[in-house]
């Protein structure tokens, strides 16, 4: 090998190692500074295929599920009824002759959550059925069921995952006081009043004040939102809200709790979110002064979820596209942001996960010219670690700040 | 997460967990390592419902194998070889190479099957996200055409899988001064095949 070549494989090889070990593209290629615009090229394509989609997150996780039960059902884990393996105890996929039948199990309405169930041999327990392992084996893969009736059979409905199951949840976090002031700031812009909702806020008396709305607000109140439908359904998707079409008095909302000095509330850990919990409406503020804020209202007067979408800088972003994902696997709904960065999404009761995505065709790459920005709630790049919403019938969690990262 | 994150792998305290049979700590190993094991997999069958399928088999394997594994430094290694062997077991039965990559909706041949044409259409994916999982096979599987089997195995197993060079050497069968050329011809083919796309 020619030395030129032995240098340049050296550097090259340097920069990959460091790429894998965290650093960015120029970083790497900051010590090989004659060689940065050769070997810049070759390190995009390198991460071409570093970015490859991983799997979809239904089928990830009832994967995983499946994978857990088999390993329960080895009479204990894995080390029990594994048959042995090839001469070099490192068995390396020489398959055995299973049967795995991934009943998809999927009706269309249901989407995300009905992925695949295992059978192990034809219809015997699981245990029984272990094969013996040889490098000439071959495996037989797994398949979607035959569903001669046209639904699958009895492993299709047991393979449905439960919708909590979809998605983890972020632990909520401490009060997230840039949000605060966001909330704040959007309050001032919109005339409403804010309720208070951060240990900032209880310790300033010169923000806004916190108050129950007025009888005539109360009185003002009407169930004007409509329920939503998925986007699939252009002609029924909800609208935008602004400050002046909005057929509800935002001024109407329910507070969470009376402008006192008790702590703030906190969503529960999983989902909860307690206004939300049927039959009720308004909080039951939390005893426990050290629980974390939470970074949106309830209002009355419409069934759903609004907010603002914003830049990691606290910039609005206009036109941003929210989505709304039902954890059934129903939707996701969606709409624009206005120039504001103001969204409100219609829905039906349910639980959800909030995503923004912004494009915009300048401000990317040379090579990437549209800028892209995305994020879930609250603060999650994936979706298995986004919070999960509850929407209940007749009132909406309001000021949701989402916010949307290059 | 970023990939020195995700390059850390599994403590081998969770491996010697799962090992043991502890079900939830085998779902945490799984957790750490689908992505790498799926990615390796679609960059070489180029289709993502053949590539669940492989993901899904591996992990089985892996169920099976694991408590014979002597070295568990060897973890990362063993679980791609199996991977390796699986695809190569696929390509055994279907007597195919590889097509054109592709993502939900395709028409190809694989995709006239309406149960995995359903598998794929009732994914949780978002239309948005739908289409940039398409764009991006779609031009990653046009250009890794362009690239010989050695050449992809090579890239799948460094970039998709994460392994290090003494790894892949290991997997591949051939010295590491061998896959670090391999490595430099196969990003540059794919490099030259990324800008025939742009400028096509």
């Amino acid at each position: 090998m020619k030395r030129e070549e032995r240098r340049f494989d050296a550097a090259l090889h340097a920069c990959l190692e460091a790429i894998r070990g965290g650093a960015s593209s120029e970083e790497a290629l900051e010590p090989f500074a004659d060689l940065r615009d050769e070997l810049r090229p070759l390190l995009w394509a390198a991460d071409e295929v570093r970015t490859l989609p991983t799997m979809p997150e239904g089928l990830r996780h009832q994967m995983r599920k499946e994978l857990e039960a088999l390993a329960r059902e080895l009479d204990g884990g894995p080390s029990a009824g594994a048959p042995p393996t090839g001469s070099s105890g490192l068995d390396s996929g020489g398959a055995g002759p299973w049967t795995l039948i991934l009943a998809t199990g999927l009706a269309l309405g249901t989407a995300a959550a009905g992925y695949g169930f295992l059978q192990y041999g034809p219809g015997g327990p699981i245990g029984g059925l272990l094969p013996q392992v040889s490098e000439t084996a071959t495996t037989t893969p797994m398949r979607p069921a035959p569903a001669e009736n046209g639904t699958g059979d009895d492993a299709l409905q047991r393979g449905t995952a439960s919708p909590s199951d979809i998605g983890g949840v972020a632990p909520a976090e401490a009060t997230a006081a840039a949000d605060a002031r966001a909330d704040r700031e959007d309050a001032d812009r919109n005339g409403d009043e804010l309720i208070q909702t951060s240990p900032d806020d209880a310790a300033a008396p010169d923000r806004a004040p916190i108050g129950s709305p007025s009888p005539a607000a109360q009185a003002a109140r009407s169930p004007a939102g409509t329920s939503g439908v998925p986007a699939r359904d252009a002609s029924a998707s909800p609208t935008p809200w602004r400050a002046a079409d909005s057929g509800t008095d935002r001024r109407a909302a329910t507070p969470l709790r009376a402008p006192t000095d008790a702590p703030p509330e906190r969503p529960p850990a999983t989902t909860g979110l307690p206004t939300t919990a049927p039959g009720r409406r308004g909080a039951t503020p939390s005893t426990d002064p050290a629980t974390p804020t939470p970074e949106w209202i309830v209002e009355s007067g419409f069934t759903g979820l609004s907010g603002t979408a914003r830049d990691e800088q606290g910039n609005p972003l206009a036109d941003a596209v929210v989505l709304a994902y039902r954890m059934d696997g129903v939707g996701p709904w969606l709409i624009d942001s206005d120039a504001d960065g103001a969204w409100r999404l219609d829905l039906p009761p349910g639980d959800y996960q909030l995503r923004v995505r912004w494009e915009s065709p300048s401000g990317g790459s040379a090579r990437n010219p549209i800028a892209v920005r995305d994020g879930w709630y609250r603060g999650a790049s994936q979706r298995r670690n986004a919070q999960v919403l509850s929407v209940a019938e007749g009132s909406a969690l309001a000021r949701i700040v989402l916010e949307a990262s290059p | 997460m970023t990939r020195s994150q995700e390059d850390s792998g599994a403590p081998r305290e969770l491996i010697e967990r799962a090992r043991q049979g502890e079900e939830r700590a085998f779902g945490e190993l799984y957790e750490a390592y689908v992505d790498r094991v799926y990615r390796y997999v679609l960059f070489r069958v180029r289709r993502e419902s053949t590539a669940h399928d492989l993901t899904q088999d591996v992990f089985i394997n892996v169920l099976r194998g694991l408590p014979r594994l002597q070295d568990l430094e060897r973890f990362e290694g063993w679980l791609m070889r199996i991977a390796h062997n699986m695809v190569v077991n696929h390509w055994r039965r279907s007597k195919a190479r590889p097509q054109t990559i592709s993502g939900s909706g395709s028409s190809d041949d694989e995709h006239d099957d309406p149960l995995a044409r359903l598998a794929d259409a009732s994914s949780e994916i978002d239309p948005w996200e739908r289409a940039d999982r398409s764009m991006k096979l779609q031009s990653i599987g046009r250009a890794s055409e362009q690239l010989t089997d050695l050449q992809v195995e090579v890239l799948g197993l460094r970039f998709g899988s994460g392994l290090s060079l003494a790894e892949t050497a290991g997997i591949v069968g051939r010295s590491e001064d061998a896959v670090k050329k391999l490595q430099r011809r196969a990003l540059r083919a794919l490099q030259r095949a990324f800008d025939g796309q742009a400028s096509s």
